[in-house]
């Protein structure tokens, strides 16, 4: 893994390598926010379902879909 | 307001994870970036976990940033849109939703933000007002895949965040990709704001 860097001093842009600190650092991030997407994966399928389910019993009363629509 | 604003540096980085500003002059009152992002990761994923990238100051990389993040992702349908916010606990590093994959190959999928750091360079021992280097992001991308921009397909972020490790002035900022590396095109330009 690389790094663009610019001087601001210098205006110099260069390429440099990340220390092996630096890489580590970045694929523990990259893991945090994989579980961090699965987790959100899960709450949104649990949301959907929950909705789907209360659609569901609200019909059986009787509600039309635009009436559960709206709520 | 003459020389007001100063433009300092600009960086475009391509092929690299990271991306990185050094030796930030103490010279002007308050810090200004602007930025367009587009990184090489193919995931087909559109949450922000995979547009994202994270910025740390002077070098820290300890848990000692704490920020407060809106979202808001557009849809077709505004019953399906999305809004929601977090104010995490300390971590080693502060996020920006605003750096599109090019699973999105069109001229729209690229990701923008800007940040605005005031009292970059005044020391928390000098002014504690600037404890933690309090600043505020704003980012938004465009996940249209058909080349056809609207808003339904549109994510926002503001944050505000704080540094509380950086108790001294900002001399450098990283900001580093969660996937792939930035792609050509992506820029990042500082400009130096003096308020007198």
């Amino acid at each position: 893994m690389k790094r663009t860097v610019v001087n601001c001093a210098t205006g110099e842009q260069t390429v440099e390598d990340l220390t092996d600190d630096e890489i580590a650092e970045v694929e523990a991030a990259r893991a945090a926010h994989e579980e961090e997407l699965a987790a959100e994966e899960a709450a949104a399928a649990a949301k959907a379902a929950a909705k789907a389910s209360g659609d569901a019993k609200l019909k059986e009363l009787g509600l039309t879909d635009e009436e559960i629509a709206a709520r | 307001m003459a020389n007001a604003v100063t433009k300092l540096a600009t960086l475009t980085p391509s092929g690299t994870t990271a991306a990185a500003f050094t030796s930030i002059s103490s010279a002007y009152d308050d810090l200004y970036i602007i930025a367009s992002v587009k990184t090489d990761s193919t995931s087909s994923s559109l949450t922000r976990a995979t547009a994202r990238l994270y910025y740390q100051f002077n070098g820290d990389t300890s848990f000692n940033y704490n920020s407060v993040n809106v979202y808001v992702q557009g849809h077709s349908s505004v019953a399906t849109g999305e809004d929601y916010w977090n104010s995490g606990s300390a971590s080693n590093n502060m996020y920006l939703s605003c750096a599109p994959t090019s699973y999105y190959s069109s001229s729209n999928g690229w990701g923008s933000f800007e940040m605005y750091i005031p009292g970059y360079a005044v020391a928390t021992s000098a002014n504690p007002e600037y404890l933690g280097k309090p600043h505020r992001v704003l980012g938004c991308y465009d996940f249209a895949s058909t080349g056809t921009a609207y808003m339904g397909n549109s994510f926002n972020q503001m944050n505000y965040g704080m540094a509380t490790g950086t108790n001294t002035a900002i001399t450098s900022i990283n900001f580093k990709t969660i996937y792939g590396n930035y792609t050509a095109g992506t820029t990042m330009t500082m400009y130096g704001i003096k308020n007198t």
